[in-house]
């Protein structure tokens, strides 16, 4: 089996984690370390979309999503002098995400749940009404609005341990081995987690949508 | 051949790709003889597709602009301590040379100095051999040593000569003695009195058994006004 290449012959963790303008990653942490500010910009050029769109789907309150990605690469930028190179920068990056999600979302529940918000009209205040005027995307011309609320809701209602697997998984599109360095758990830990998620979600969008389903699935074989 | 159940806790790692090819294909036959199962691979497929389709939420600008902001004064706060931290090793570097070349002179004499100061302690050690002594009070390392004389007021009045064995105690009195009958010796009675009031007026270092005093016998041989002879 040829390095790199696991059992499935799939690619494990080759991702774009080159950095042509650096040389390697070691040059690049090094450059970090050095308080170079092109290498900082460099890192969050690279890795400050993802992180958010991870974290946005992560915590229950978007508006919190912005202060976390900020505590997130304060840590990041607080901790590279103590990064080993044990998993690569992204995964590293994309665990101290995760934590700071998780972290955060668990405060939310101790202490914001009960806050009132007196302000009515303060504008935006959830991810459905946030996504849902912001169509004019490939998405927005295949599934309705319907369709796409009730993937956000059921999504957000999806127990955080394996929603954090799914959306690593079918969002961020991380191989098995990153979900697995990332989360901390084995393989066959990621794998059933993946599996619980999507069958969740599928019981979820099923509710929602068998009332008024005017989506007809055809059952379809994989050899097809 | 897998059962529904069976294949239904594998359709997730199937739609990745993560199942090995002899499990795939048993999969896919079981696919294409069982409607239920490949609807059920079809809705996940929706919620796969469904969840890869959702919009990319971009950072709003503020956050831009305040991680902008952490990067450029974490970064300025590293090339402060880099700076603080070259600054301290170029002087610890500075300091090792200075101290290196002051003491690069002074470093051959001093090692032969040191050399030739070990070699001649190690010869001369030889010689004070003799000159540690034992002081009386000393209590004895030895497993079991006999009593010694500490004080004698000793006067036969003549130059003869006695042989006596001695008891002493643990604090060194002398509790009895006998004239031991291999000496041959028959001592007056004068003789007998002015041995007891002799030995009253003599005290001994008491013999020791593992550093502990004990009593036991000596015998004594006096000579003349001054000499005695003392074996445990």
């Amino acid at each position: 089996m040829p390095p790199g290449v696991n059992e499935f012959g799939q690619a494990e963790g080759l991702e774009a984690a080159g950095w042509p303008e650096f040389g390697s990653e070691e040059r690049m942490l090094e450059r970090l370390r050095e308080g170079d500010d092109a290498a900082y910009e460099a890192l969050l050029e690279r890795f400050q979309g993802p992180v958010y769109q991870l974290v946005y789907r992560l915590v229950d309150d978007p508006n919190e999503a912005g202060d976390v990605v900020q505590d997130v690469f304060l840590k990041v930028f607080r901790g590279v002098s103590g990064f080993r190179g044990q998993s690569s920068l992204k995964t590293w990056i994309y665990r101290i995400a995760v934590n700071e999600a998780h972290n955060r979302r668990r405060w939310f529940h101790r202490h914001r749940k009960a806050e009132i918000v007196l302000d009515g009209d303060s504008g935006v205040t959830n991810r459905i009404e946030l996504v849902s005027d912001r169509g004019r995307t490939p998405y927005d011309w295949t599934l309705n609005g319907e369709m796409r609320t009730a993937i956000e809701e059921a999504l957000e209602g999806l127990n955080p341990v394996f929603r954090s697997a799914v959306i690593l998984r079918d969002l961020e599109e991380l191989s098995y081995e990153e979900i697995a360095d990332i989360l901390d758990v084995s393989i066959g830990t990621v794998k059933s987690r993946i599996l619980r998620g999507r069958e969740a979600l599928r019981r979820a969008l099923m509710d929602k949508l068998e009332p008024a389903r005017g989506l007809a699935l055809s059952p379809q074989t994989a050899s097809d | 051949m897998m059962e529904c159940q069976q294949v239904r806790l594998t359709l997730s790692a199937f739609q990745d790709g993560r199942v090995l090819d002899e499990e795939r294909r048993q999969i896919r036959e079981h696919l294409a003889r069982c409607p239920a199962c490949a609807e059920r691979l079809a809705q996940l497929d929706m919620v796969r597709v469904s969840v890869r389709s959702l919009p990319k939420m971009a950072a709003p600008p503020y956050v831009f602009l305040a991680l902008r902001s952490i990067a450029s004064k974490e970064a300025a706060r590293r090339r402060y301590y880099a700076g603080l931290r070259g600054a301290v090793r170029a002087a610890a570097e500075r300091a090792s040379l200075w101290v290196n070349n002051l003491m690069r002179p002074v470093a051959l004499p001093a090692a032969g100095g040191l050399a030739s100061a070990v070699f001649l302690f190690a010869l001369v050690l030889t010689n004070f051999q003799g000159i540690v002594r034992q002081h009386p009070n000393d209590v004895p390392l030895a497993v079991v040593t006999a009593p010694t004389v500490r004080s004698v007021w000793f006067d036969l009045a003549d130059d003869s000569e006695v042989t006596l064995d001695i008891f002493v105690d643990e604090q060194g009195r002398v509790l009895d003695f006998v004239i031991p009958e291999d000496q041959g010796t028959a001592a007056s009675h004068e003789m007998r009195r002015r041995l007891a009031s002799t030995l009253l007026m003599t005290s001994f270092n008491p013999g020791t058994a593992f550093g502990q005093p004990v009593s036991g016998w000596v015998r004594v041989k006096f000579r003349g006004r001054s000499e005695i002879d003392v074996r445990g």
